[in-house]
């Protein structure tokens, strides 16, 4: 449990406690852009470890990692694709829900663009394993739906 | 095995995010994933009909078929549209004109009453213009539906004319909310109606004209001419101006901008009509005799006229960054005016603010290094000097004469291309 005796709130920081239990620090500015996080901080005051049930140590990291380079002004094109480069698409997804649950606009529409980048031209089958949407049409429903909408399937892949 | 939230759990206002990003096309798609997904995608926001190509009647007509049908949907709904972004490329001017504009006039008569906020129109044909007597004109005819759409903040347009537009009153005339105006080949036939509509656009942060031409009579606009004089835009940040030919442009209209790109040798003060022995091969010396401060400019990019470049230097006290190039046409060193000898006055920004420089289009001509030994002797914070020779030009011709230069600043690192 970090107590910072800093007298300034811009180098002030606050503690974040993970879904599986891990800590880690952010700067008061940064906190500031996820307002979730500002919010459980106005609730329940900065001092405290403040917790994220729905957050786990594997993204967090991330975040923090993009949020840092936020509060400096220094998020570039080049580092967003940078930052995305090594995640497969399942870890872009946890992200993205991951910056959903905290509120984090500016990493949240980056990661959708990101997102509809790497869907764009997959399988319907992908897709809806990717969303974790369950296919409640019959057969026949779904056939007659892709006729009338023939012209948007040009070019998508269908899965084996 | 961790519990994870499914995306297709988020509610319909998050999951337009997403589909906000694809093309229409495919957002459509989405309507087979589930029975939720039907019509999720009808209400997205955003129409974006981008990276099409029309090159026969069959893609034609099943690219018209699927716009009209999308178009349908969200109007059976009621829903108002953000934005609406088409990008075309014809192979020729008969797809263009005669088979598709005339739905695409309809589309946009259609969409401007839906409080559209954003309307992006790009085309291009592969074969180059040509005059089309039926229609007495090289460009299309721009829907004027598009001049009553006030709920408008951004507006991109390009290859387009703007004619047979009866004088409209000022009040009516122009955007309320815009905020970004981009132009590119667009082709008033009246130079007064242009003025009136950038009159309109008070609150005009990014303003973007390329390769237009548009000349006001002393005798004839002159109303219109101080319209133009004195606009001002005072939310207006950036500004591009290149490959634009215009009379009576109002430079302290742009005096609010940070990052400025500027084609110098098609702006002028004064009537263009009046200069009768000013051709292309002898063109004046063009002085300002209003170039404004600029206040907030930190990035200035400017083609042409080097002449003018120490005197706009002294109106830019904090200016970082510049970049100058001449263009394809060669400059005669008469034409260098002011930059025959090196200046008296070393401009404020110069000496302390310059961090990077980059000089393009370097000849052979001894007084086209004047400038940028000048800028490595005086500025004290420059970091960068790139300096480009140009294609008749030996680099390391200009490498031997630039190198042994003094530098002003310790830390400053030339590089010749």
């Amino acid at each position: 449990m970090a107590q910072e005796a800093s007298s300034s709130t811009s180098s002030k920081t606050i503690s974040l406690k993970t879904g599986d239990g891990e800590i880690f620090e952010i700067e008061a500015s940064a906190a500031k852009q996820m307002k979730t996080v500002q919010r459980l901080i106005d609730d329940l005051g900065d001092d405290i470890t403040i917790p994220l049930h729905n957050v786990f140590s594997k993204e967090l990291p991330k975040i923090i990692e993009y949020y840092k380079k936020d509060i400096t002004g220094e998020i570039t094109k080049d580092f967003e694709a940078e930052f995305v480069k090594d995640l497969n698409d399942d870890e872009v997804k946890v992200l993205f829900l991951a910056a959903n649950y905290l509120d984090a606009n500016k990493l949240f529409e980056f990661l959708s663009q990101n997102i509809a980048d790497r869907l764009e031209s997959k399988s319907v089958e992908y897709v809806r394993k990717y969303f974790g949407v369950e296919n409640d049409f019959t057969p026949e429903e779904e056939s007659k739906l892709r006729e009338e909408r023939a012209w948007s399937f040009r070019g998508i892949k269908e899965d084996e | 095995m961790r519990r994870r939230n499914r995306i297709n759990q988020l509610p319909d206002k998050i999951l337009h995010r997403i589909l906000s990003f694809l093309t229409t096309k495919e957002a459509v798609t989405t309507s087979i994933l589930s029975k939720r997904w039907i019509h999720l995608w009808i209400s997205v926001p955003n129409l974006n009909f981008t990276n099409i190509t029309i090159d026969s009647i069959k893609s034609n007509n099943k690219f018209n078929e699927s716009v009209y049908s999308v178009l349908a949907s969200r109007d059976g709904a009621g829903y108002d549209l953000d934005g609406f972004h088409l990008d075309i490329q014809y192979v020729n001017h008969h797809f263009a004109y005669r088979r598709s504009f005339p739905h695409v006039v309809k589309w946009i008569n259609i969409v401007v009453r839906r409080n559209l906020k954003h309307l992006n129109l790009n085309h291009d044909i592969d074969e180059p213009d040509t005059y089309d007597p039926e229609r007495d004109a090289y460009l299309p005819q721009l829907p004027t539906s598009i001049l009553t759409c006030r709920t408008l903040v951004s507006l991109k347009l390009s290859r387009f004319s703007v004619e047979g537009l009866l004088y409209v009153s000022k009040v009516e005339f122009g955007f309320p909310c815009l905020k970004t105006l981009y132009f590119d080949t667009i082709y008033f036939g009246c130079g007064r109606n242009f003025v009136l509509l950038l009159c309109g656009c008070p609150v005009l942060e990014d303003l973007q004209l390329l390769n237009s031409c548009q000349t006001l009579s002393s005798r004839q606009d002159s109303e219109a001419i101080q319209m133009f004089q004195s606009l001002t835009l005072p939310n207006l940040t950036r500004a591009e101006i290149m490959e634009t030919l215009w009379s009576h442009f109002p430079l302290k209209a742009l005096s609010t901008v940070k990052s400025l790109s500027l084609d110098t040798l098609k702006l002028n003060t004064h009537d263009q009509t009046d200069d009768e022995d000013d051709d292309e091969e002898n063109p004046r010396q063009r002085t300002y005799i209003d170039i404004p401060i600029f206040h907030n400019l930190t990035h200035l990019k400017f083609k042409n006229s080097w002449g003018l470049v120490v005197q706009m230097l002294h109106h830019c006290p904090k200016l970082q960054s510049l970049e100058l190039s001449k263009g394809s046409r060669h400059v005669r060193e008469d034409e260098l005016g002011n930059s025959a000898e090196e200046p008296e006055l070393v401009p404020e920004c110069v000496s302390s603010c310059l961090k990077t420089c980059t000089i393009r289009d370097i000849g052979g001509l001894q007084s086209e290094l004047i400038l940028p030994t000048f800028i490595l002797k005086n500025a004290r914070i420059l970091q960068t000097m790139k300096v480009w020779s140009g294609w008749m030009q030996k680099k390391s011709e200009i490498e031997e004469k630039l190198s042994p230069c003094p530098k002003a600043s310790a830390t400053c690192q030339l590089f010749v291309h």
